[in-house]
């Protein structure tokens, strides 16, 4: 039985290799470039801020939630970054504001949701416009840019020939992959998502632990922010536009339900953001429109949904009365 | 006799937003005198007023169904790319917005099977389909603007009856329709049904996933009508049309009486609504001077519309 | 001196006086089973106990000292552990997950110690005797193992007094098997067993004791020995029949309304065949989980119908969905008032013309108010619904009774041939359920066939011209309700019953 189950998620995986195989060996044949060191590295480094979003999302999802405010945390806090910099804070000093500030903003979004009752969706999509709208503000719609040079040389270090945005996801993954198997608190977020009332008859404390991954996603979503302004050595209103889409998605691939909580892994989404990466290099490489590029993630987040959705939903449709008898 | 009449007709929200609006105006006329009255501001005011009525209209028989579209601005811009590219390769008027329409209905449609038939939350479904069609009027454009329009399709939005303009007697005409309606019309009282109770209304002989499909699409056509207005208003289609302005629809409507968990709406506290959040928007302006606060204060009102909506259901009596 | 001892407990709900003045004493090392119908006020006592409910007033004693439990967590803390009727696991984690929940052995930085969680469940389970793989997902496993996984995780927990509320009503033969084994060996490490069941054989099969329980009030004890079905019985009935109810239909031989021919649907009933003619009320009576609900749903077309025909008024017909049963005339009045059947944040006057909107329109699809009012003004008055003015009341301010009345009222506006009532008086109060009673007479009499779906033996009785009995998705048999008795349907429904002990 547990073979079957270990199977059946593996399957999953198994497919997404394929796919991202596929999708590698055809890119490499069609152009010389795809598999050059240079364009590596672009693939990677052009969706390295989704990737670490990813890594909290899936987190949010698997609890039963979501948190779309994530694509105005990201600019919000690259600009309160950039500012802190411009009049001359210590640029570690103003990281740690800035992390603070974005956990802050995590910990805004779950009391809301737990005050109020509100579902996840339109707490978070109120603090995405708010901030959305507070950048704008902030700024005049001007962007923020001429750092000190100690600050610029610093950011452009590329220790063993990769970006520093690249190794802080290495580290974040590799942690979030071991915590997420092994720390007994990210396994009650599995709990929670499974079954509100099994985890409240074992006597956990249910809004401690939303508390927990909606500050996570908020921090991870502020830090892609600071690193946004150490790859761009500016900071934007701009930053992040329809980030939340993509990394809903990538997470969605990756075989973390949407619908129902409690089912899904880290190492899904290290799978899908790949996935994403590759497909979103393959479509610069073929020369079709960036354009396309929303157009897929919206038509992909409602494929990956109707798949782990699809056995489901078929069932429902023949005999509408299951959702009567209890 | 009556008083049960207007039960079913009147909602005591609408006059607490009328007077609220009409505050609202004397105060700032004190304050800020011509500042405020004058043409110039009102006519700001209620530059964007057509699109949002029909947009929050459109929201509001979502939300009464118990549901959520966050697809409507994406559907207002890809319908006007639609219409205006069709014009531009020189295909009549009637032709193109009656495309436009059938296309913004067919996504109405869309919607509206992604969340009855297959079972997808509605805020997923429509999540998605707003990124889609957003992605479809960049593509559709490669994001330049769709210029040369005949001069007599600008006129349909920027001509004016009796010193109002069309899009306004346009946008308010549809609402003022769907408003009676909505009261009388048995296939939109079948929508409070199904958003008060799923299970019941199928039960009652409703057919739930019928009624969840008509409303879906009717959100979206509004949507396409406001996306031809805007179009014709601008003269020219644009794939950044209509960002955000789904979020302004759903506040609107909530603050209009719509509740977030179906079963409630009413169009003229919508259309309150709508006046509201532009008139609040413009109070700020006026007292900080920059329009790009507009957005934040859509999403502060949109929290506060909905925590109002929790507080009165939380006083509603409840249970058997 | 028992291990638990209840002293003149009285709980109500509202005006219900649900238990009244009940003392009951358990000791260690036994197996106590507590019987009674539907509404006896077993689960409300098994609450108490487990402190979920409180007492309005009487004691719980444990150990000869006084218990004040206020939730679920303090009684656990006594030593007293429920194992629910439906199962309180999260199916997506590993069964060790679950037996530990919130308990997991962790190590300095959080990271759980898998070795010595799964050696600890691993412990658990043998010392109940069962081999089980710890790092299973509790999904994968029948339900009769998931029941297993419950007990231990309630065991694991320093546990003597173990509740069992209908343990075996999701289980197959062989897994309730496994189950009773499983309890002897728990009563012979001196653990106290409550035992709540509808399955009478069990019960006997099981208990060292058995007490009884009757609208709210002890009836008695029967002793190891004592223990008979018969016995049993005849003491959850004993209720005289007073003439509450409204006399039998005047005429027995009408038309056939409604005929079903081996109807089956997969996992829910097989092969019922019954008849209604118009005019008779028809009971049909079985225990919970019997398929009297799902048969409705069939009939209804809120379900599909997998083989056998239904005849309808002489035609052949297949409803795919209630819109075309309620065109025909067929309607169903839902056991579940609040989530199947009322628009609770909706007027009353909108209640009763929602299954009937059709009618109240004109050829635009424009709805007629006036014509809506006047139709919901009559019903209001001809069901005798209160508060008397009260079409423009939201239908959550109205009693159990009247929203009942409600719901009545909106079926027969459709001008039904055939009404199926399901649970029609549940949680409604005396006053109201003659009312209800003598409306689905008055109903019959005016032509109308009506199945009733009741798991009140003297509503049935009291009711019904014919009495149907069902039991595990199978139609026992029809009797007419002539000089019938509530033991004589109970031994139907319950004999029929064998579990092959």
């Amino acid at each position: 039985m547990l073979r079957k189950i270990k199977n059946k998620m593996n399957l999953h995986y198994l497919v997404l290799i394929f796919c991202i195989t596929c999708i590698f060996v055809i890119m490499s044949i069609q152009s010389p470039f795809f598999l050059t060191w240079n364009n590596i590295d672009v693939l990677v480094n052009n969706f390295i801020m989704e990737a670490i979003m990813a890594l909290g999302m899936t987190m949010v999802i698997i609890s039963g939630g979501i948190d779309i405010s994530i694509s105005g945390i990201l600019p919000f806090i690259a600009i309160i970054f950039a500012k802190l910099m411009l009049i001359g804070v210590n640029p570690w000093l103003a990281s740690l504001i800035g992390l603070v500030v974005s956990g802050t903003i995590g910990l805004f979004n779950n009391s809301l949701r737990h005050v109020l009752r509100l579902h996840p969706m339109i707490v978070t999509m109120a603090t995405q416009l708010t901030l959305k709208g507070l950048n704008l503000a902030i700024t005049g719609g001007s962007v923020l840019s001429k750092f000190s040079r100690s600050f610029t040389s610093f950011t452009a270090q590329r220790p063993l020939g990769l970006s520093i945005p690249i190794w802080i996801y290495i580290l974040l993954a590799v942690l979030f992959v071991a915590l997420s198997k092994h720390n007994r608190r990210f396994i009650h977020v599995f709990f929670v998502g499974g079954s509100n009332e099994a985890s409240m008859l074992s006597g956990m404390k249910i809004n401690s632990i939303f508390r927990m991954v909606y500050v996570i996603s908020a921090i991870l979503a502020g830090l892609a922010g600071i690193l946004s302004v150490t790859v761009y050595n500016s900071a934007s209103y701009s930053f992040g536009q329809g980030v939340e889409m993509k990394v809903i998605t990538a997470v969605a691939i990756g075989g973390t339900s949407l619908t129902h909580g409690g089912e899904g892994s880290i190492t899904g989404t290290l799978l899908g953001t790949l996935f994403m990466a590759i497909v979103y290099n393959a479509f610069v490489m073929s020369g079709i429109s960036t354009y396309y590029q929303d157009v897929f993630t919206g038509g992909m987040l409602i494929v990956a949904v109707l798949l782990s959705e699809g056995a489901r939903a078929i069932n429902k449709r023949t005999n509408q009365a299951k959702s009567l008898i209890k | 006799m009556t008083s049960v009449r207007n039960k079913w007709l009147i909602s005591s929200r609408s006059t607490t937003l009328l007077l609220l609006i009409i505050t609202i105006f004397v105060i700032m006329s004190a304050i800020k005198g011509s500042l405020f009255y004058s043409s110039k501001n009102l006519s700001s005011i209620f530059s964007n007023l057509s699109y949002d009525m029909l947009l929050a209209c459109g929201m509001t028989f979502v939300l009464i169904l118990g549901g959520i579209d966050l697809s409507v601005g994406s559907v207002l811009a890809f319908t006007g790319i639609v219409v205006t590219t069709l014009l531009r390769n020189g295909e009549s008027i009637a032709f193109a917005i009656g495309l436009g329409l059938l296309v913004s209905m067919l996504i109405g449609t869309t919607n509206g099977l992604l969340v009855s038939v297959f079972n997808i939350a509605p805020f997923i479904a429509t999540l998605a389909m707003m990124s889609v069609f957003r992605g479809m009027s960049y593509v559709m454009t490669s994001g330049y603007f769709v210029v040369g329009l005949p001069e007599v399709y600008s006129s349909i939005a920027r001509g004016s009856l009796l010193g109002i303009s069309n899009k306004i007697i346009i946008s308010v005409g549809i609402m003022a329709i769907l408003s009676f309606l909505s009261i009388k019309h048995v296939s939109i009282r079948r929508m409070f049904y199904v958003g008060n109770n799923y299970n019941a209304a199928f039960l009652s002989g409703i057919s739930a996933r019928k009624t969840t499909i008509l409303g879906y699409m009717i959100c979206s056509i509004l949507a396409g009508i406001a996306g031809i207005l805007i179009t014709s208003s601008f003269d020219m289609g644009q794939a950044s049309f209509g960002v955000g302005y789904e979020m302004r629809a759903i506040s609107a409507a909530v603050i209009g009486g719509a509740s977030m968990s179906g079963g409630e709406g009413d169009f003229i506290g919508t259309a309150l609504g709508v006046i509201l959040v532009a008139l609040v928007n413009n109070v700020f302006i006026m007292f900080n001077g920059s329009p790009n606060w507009s957005t934040a204060i859509s999403g502060i009102m949109l929290i506060v519309a909905v925590a109002l909506d929790i507080l009165r259901s939380k006083r509603r009596p409840q249970g058997i | 001196m028992g291990l638990l001892e209840l002293k003149n407990i009285n709980k109500s709900f509202a005006d219900n006086l649900v238990l009244s003045d009940v003392s009951l004493s358990f000791h260690a090392g036994e197996i106590h089973s507590i019987v009674g119908e539907n509404g006896a006020g077993k689960s409300t006592l098994m609450k108490i106990i487990g402190g979920i409910y409180r007492a309005d007033s009487g004691a719980v004693y444990l150990n000869g000292k006084l218990a004040n439990m206020r939730n679920p967590i303090d009684a656990y803390r006594a030593g007293i552990g429920i194992v629910h009727q439906e199962l309180s696991l999260a199916d997506n984690m590993t069964v060790a997950q679950n037996v530990f929940a919130n308990r997991e052995p962790i190590g300095p930085i959080g990271f759980v110690r898998w070795k010595k969680l799964y050696q600890d469940t691993e412990n658990e389970f043998q010392k109940i005797g069962v081999a089980i793989k710890p790092d299973v997902l509790v999904k994968t496993l029948s339900i009769g193992m998931q029941q297993i996984v419950e007990i231990v995780k309630v065991l694991s927990q320093n546990i003597n007094i173990l509740i069992f509320d209908e343990p075996t009503s999701a289980l197959s033969d062989s897994e309730a098997q496994n189950m009773f084994s499983l309890l002897v060996k728990l009563k012979e490490q001196g653990k106290l067993i409550i035992f709540i069941s509808h399955k009478l054989n069990e019960v006997c099969h099981i208990s060292d004791r058995v007490s009884v329980l009757r609208d709210g009030k002890y009836i008695g004890t029967l002793e190891h020995g004592e223990i008979e079905e018969d016995r049993i019985i005849s003491m959850m009935v004993g209720r005289d029949l007073s003439n509450l109810y409204p006399p039998k239909s005047s005429k027995l031989n009408g038309d056939i309304v409604l005929e079903t021919k081996n109807l089956s649907r997969v996992d829910k009933f097989h092969d019922v065949s019954i008849t209604v003619r118009s005019g008779e009320i028809l009971g049909i009576f079985g225990l919970v989980g019997a398929g009297r609900t799902e048969f409705a749903y069939s009939l209804f077309g809120a379900d599909r119908i997998d083989s056998g025909k239904v005849t309808f008024e002489g035609e052949d017909v297949t409803f795919k969905s209630p819109t075309d049963a309620i065109a025909k005339g067929v309607c169903y009045l839902s056991e579940d008032r609040k989530r199947l059947g009322l628009f609770v944040n909706m007027i009353v006057a909108n209640n009763i013309v929602a299954s009937s909107l059709k009618k109240f329109i004109n050829r635009s699809g424009f709805l007629e108010f006036d014509k809506m009012q006047v139709v919901s003004l009559e019903y209001v008055e001809r069901l005798n619904i209160q508060p008397a003015n009260c079409i423009s009341n939201y239908v959550s301010n109205l009693s159990g009774g009247n929203q009942q009345k409600v719901l009545l009222a909106k079926w027969i506006t459709t001008n039904p041939k055939l009404l199926i009532v399901d649970e029609p008086t549940r949680g409604v109060d005396v006053g109201a359920k003659a009312k209800i009673h003598s409306i689905l007479r008055d109903l019959a009499e005016a032509g109308l066939g009506i199945i009733m779906i009741s798991s009140e033996l003297p509503e049935i009785l009291g009711l019904s011209d014919r009495v149907a009995v069902m039991n595990n998705g199978k139609l026992i048999t029809v009797l007419d309700n002539n000089d019938l008795s509530e033991e004589m349907i109970l031994n139907k429904a319950f004999n029929k019953h064998v579990v092959g002990l």
